[in-house]
């Protein structure tokens, strides 16, 4: 198994998502491609038929970035906020404000980005989101996010394969 | 009484969250009805904690309750369980892709770096 095929997302007290994943790549690298919006705008974007419209990332304290996508279908969806902290290669912190086409995250959120070089050469990413309140966190958590709650994954694991078995 | 997508999750989640729970629904999960006595005889909890237990299950809609005289009877209702394992699906199809396209990235910025350094 490669060593990134393990992403995991976490509900963490009322308000925090906490997301995780190995990257098969140096710090520095992966650090490149979390914040050069040429980059993030490939790869940052929903599943079938969403595309990146606009990417632009001023990184530095109190610089603006702005994600923006559209789909096939004509919908379009936009995501922006403003940098708080950067610290490369290892932490960013930025406030993230969904403008328009995600009415389950109505609100401000703090995002909190980590990168750890680990010895084998490849790198921890961590997300930390923070909802402004529960229902904000809960509904981004039932329109696709995963609860992460290893233990009833297991459960259910188990007792779907009892029913399918 | 569940009434949206997201309270039938918390439900489910925490019905699934005790062994005790689970231990009951994987033997219900033949579809064989059985009455409460019966199906908590195997396990080592209280008459009180086993009622409480299938209360839990029964609020979260995994199981149905029969009533005939004083005998109460249960069977496992599965469809919470496929509501829970769909989410699970589009969670995967949502953000999996994502980072797949960002391995993709990282992929090439190694090749090009290597490509430099071998000049």
């Amino acid at each position: 198994m490669k060593p990134n095929d393990t992403l995991k997302v976490t509900a963490r007290g009322d308000r925090e998502l906490v997301i995780e994943r190995r990257l098969d790549a140096p710090r520095e690298i992966a650090w490149e491609a979390m914040t050069r919006p040429e980059l993030v705008g490939r790869w940052l974007r929903g599943p079938g038929g969403w595309s990146t419209s606009e990417c632009t990332i001023d990184l530095r304290p109190g610089g603006a970035f702005r994600h923006a996508w559209r789909h096939e279908d004509g919908r379009e969806m936009a995501m922006s906020g403003t940098i708080r902290e950067v610290a490369a290669p290892e932490r960013l912190v930025r406030t993230e404000r969904f403008e328009f086409g995600c009415e389950t995250q109505a609100g401000e959120q703090l995002g909190t980005m980590t990168l750890d070089a680990l010895d084998d050469g490849t790198t921890a990413l961590r997300i930390v989101v923070l909802y402004p309140t529960r229902e904000a966190r809960d509904g981004t958590l039932a329109s696709g996010a995963n609860e992460g709650m290893a233990e009833s994954y297991a459960a259910l694991d188990d007792v779907l394969n009892e029913l399918g078995g | 009484m569940v009434t949206d997508s997201t309270d039938v999750l918390d439900a489910t989640f925490h019905a699934l969250s005790h062994p005790t729970r689970r231990a009951m629904l994987a033997t219900l999960a033949d579809g064989v009805e059985r009455s409460v006595g019966e199906l908590a005889a195997p396990f080592d909890v209280s008459l009180a904690a086993s009622s409480k237990h299938l209360k839990v299950l029964e609020a979260a809609g995994l199981i149905e309750r029969r009533v005939v005289g004083r005998t109460h009877s249960v069977r496992i209702d599965a469809s919470p369980l496929a509501e829970v394992a769909d989410w699970t699906e589009a969670f995967r199809a949502c953000w999996e892709p994502t980072f797949a396209r960002l391995d993709g990235v990282l992929e090439e910025m190694k090749r090009h770096r290597k490509a430099r350094r071998d000049r």
